[in-house]
């Protein structure tokens, strides 16, 4: 975890306290300016725990993202971005972190080691620099991988308020992307349940009933009619689908 | 939670705002009140826990203990209301006397005076399911006199199979009890939904249900016995 926050994480630029200064005079007798030693970069530090709380959706490789308050990796009712489109089809978070992490709003965006199955949980520890907790919120994106375009998502929650060693929680909704027609059919479901067909993830092919973001409706599955289904009923969930525990550790 | 609950702390220590001195004490009495939101779920006897910090009657996640599958699967409270009851809890059980039918409050009162009965839990078996719970696992029981909401969820706990067939409140048998009030609202003789038990507590995905009163593969009924979350509101008022 802390390799890929190195590689990810930006560089504070203009917020490095002191580091320029440098003292002109001083006891020494070669007259030399001494480099004042660097001030250290004061970073605030947090713990986040992602746990998935469906009975049979396992959760794609986490998206974590520390960013200012105006900024939102999705809004409702508005159409989604390829970079998530990516996510919400194939559960693939790359290209969200990276094109995220270009924007000058964004302070830190970081993945998860791998698939969180039911049940499970995976803890992260992701740091950004002091002077970003006035506005600093959180978000987290995921996959649920047996379904077309189902995320369950925590979309920007402040976290600015947090003091070292407190911590929140929030419970996570699912949102249906609006990028993909929910067939539910083997060939467009990339997770296990839809063993046999083609799996397939991210399509840039637009052909949901809307072209936005809603609050998932749920799936339908062949045990309750829908005979092109590849998922059963136990790929069904209610909200929440996921809980996110926060806590500043430094 | 732990973020307001430290700024209450800092504020009923410090004493330095009057205007809100006036109004923080340490909860002694506070009235629970459930009531079951649901169009066509009852709830079994209620449990409703004060208890100290540290301690909840399921972890998210993880597997159940034998007192919550019992209350999960069956209704029994007696294993919750011993384990909690050895933690020094101040509890009550069955408020509502019997089935919470939809639609329907209960309030049960708490004294927690002299203890350090913290945190709030309640827990109940949900009808017709196999091992469906409503629960409120755990919130710190607010220092300030007034009235508070929260809504609680359907858990599933995660140790029976979910085939939605009337049969037994045993623990480790098949099906669900169904008494009175909810057998004449359940289908019969359908040939179970093909499931598994889970294995861990989880958020309740919800009952599949058929449209066959005789036959099919389960005894709900898909358009009565269906809900989404929340399950039940309630309101702690602290005195």
């Amino acid at each position: 975890m802390n390799e890929r926050l190195v590689s990810y994480k930006k560089m504070m630029t203009g917020l490095v306290l002191g580091s320029a200064v440098t003292l002109s005079a001083c006891s020494d007798n070669d007259n030399k300016p001494v480099p004042m030693p660097e001030a250290p970069v004061s970073n605030v530090e947090f713990q986040i725990t992602v746990k998935n709380l469906t009975a049979g959706q396992p959760l794609s490789p986490a998206a974590i993202i520390l960013h200012d308050n105006m900024w939102h990796s999705f809004n409702i009712g508005q159409a989604a971005s390829t970079e998530l489109e990516q996510l919400a089809e194939g559960g693939d978070n790359s290209h969200l972190l990276s094109a995220s992490l270009a924007e000058a709003r964004v302070y830190a965006a970081e993945s998860g080691m791998g698939i969180i199955a039911p049940g499970q949980h995976e803890s992260f520890q992701v740091e950004t620099n002091e002077n970003y907790l006035g506005t600093l919120s959180l978000s987290v994106l995921s996959m649920l991988v047996n379904s077309n375009d189902a995320i369950v998502a925590l979309n920007g929650k402040p976290l600015g308020s947090l003091e070292v060693n407190e911590s929140t929680s929030f419970e996570l909704l699912t949102y249906d992307t609006g990028t993909e027609a929910n067939t539910e059919s083997a060939d467009t479901i990339p997770g296990p349940a839809a063993d046999g067909g083609n799996r397939e993830g991210y399509n840039s092919e637009r052909d949901d009933l809307h072209d936005a973001v809603y609050v998932h409706a749920g799936v339908v599955t062949q045990d309750d009619g829908l005979t092109t289904s590849t998922l059963s009923e136990i790929h069904r969930w209610d909200n929440p689908a996921a809980l996110v525990r926060v806590e500043r550790i430094r | 939670m732990k973020t307001t609950q430290s700024k209450l702390k800092t504020l009923a220590l410090g004493l330095i705002l009057p205007a809100l001195g006036a109004s923080v004490t340490q909860a002694a009495e506070l009235d629970v009140s459930v009531e079951n939101i649901t169009r066509g779920l009852f709830f079994t006897p209620l449990i409703v826990t004060a208890h100290p910090e540290g301690s909840s009657l399921f972890e998210l996640g993880s597997q159940a203990s034998d007192e919550l599958r019992a209350m999960a699967e069956g209704g029994d409270l007696s294993g919750i209301e011993s384990a909690m009851t050895a933690l020094g809890a101040t509890q009550q059980l069955n408020p509502a006397g019997g089935l919470l039918i939809p639609g329907a409050s209960t309030t049960a009162t708490l004294n927690t005076d002299g203890t350090s009965n913290v945190i709030l839990s309640l827990a109940g078996m949900i009808l017709p399911t196999n091992d469906g719970f409503v629960a409120l696992n755990g919130i710190e029981i607010p220092q300030s006199a007034g009235t508070y909401t929260y809504y609680a969820k359907a858990y599933d706990a995660g140790t029976e199979a979910n085939d939605e067939i009337v049969g037994s409140g045993a623990v480790g048998e098949a099906g669900f009890p169904a008494p009175g009030p909810v057998a004449a609202s359940l289908g019969a003789n359908g040939t179970g939904v093909n499931a598994a038990s889970e294995g861990f507590v989880h958020i309740h995905r919800g009952a599949l249900g058929d449209l066959e009163a005789d036959g099919g593969v389960s005894d709900l009924d898909s358009t009565a016995h269906r809900w989404l979350n929340p399950v039940a509101k309630i309101t702690v008022t602290v005195k």
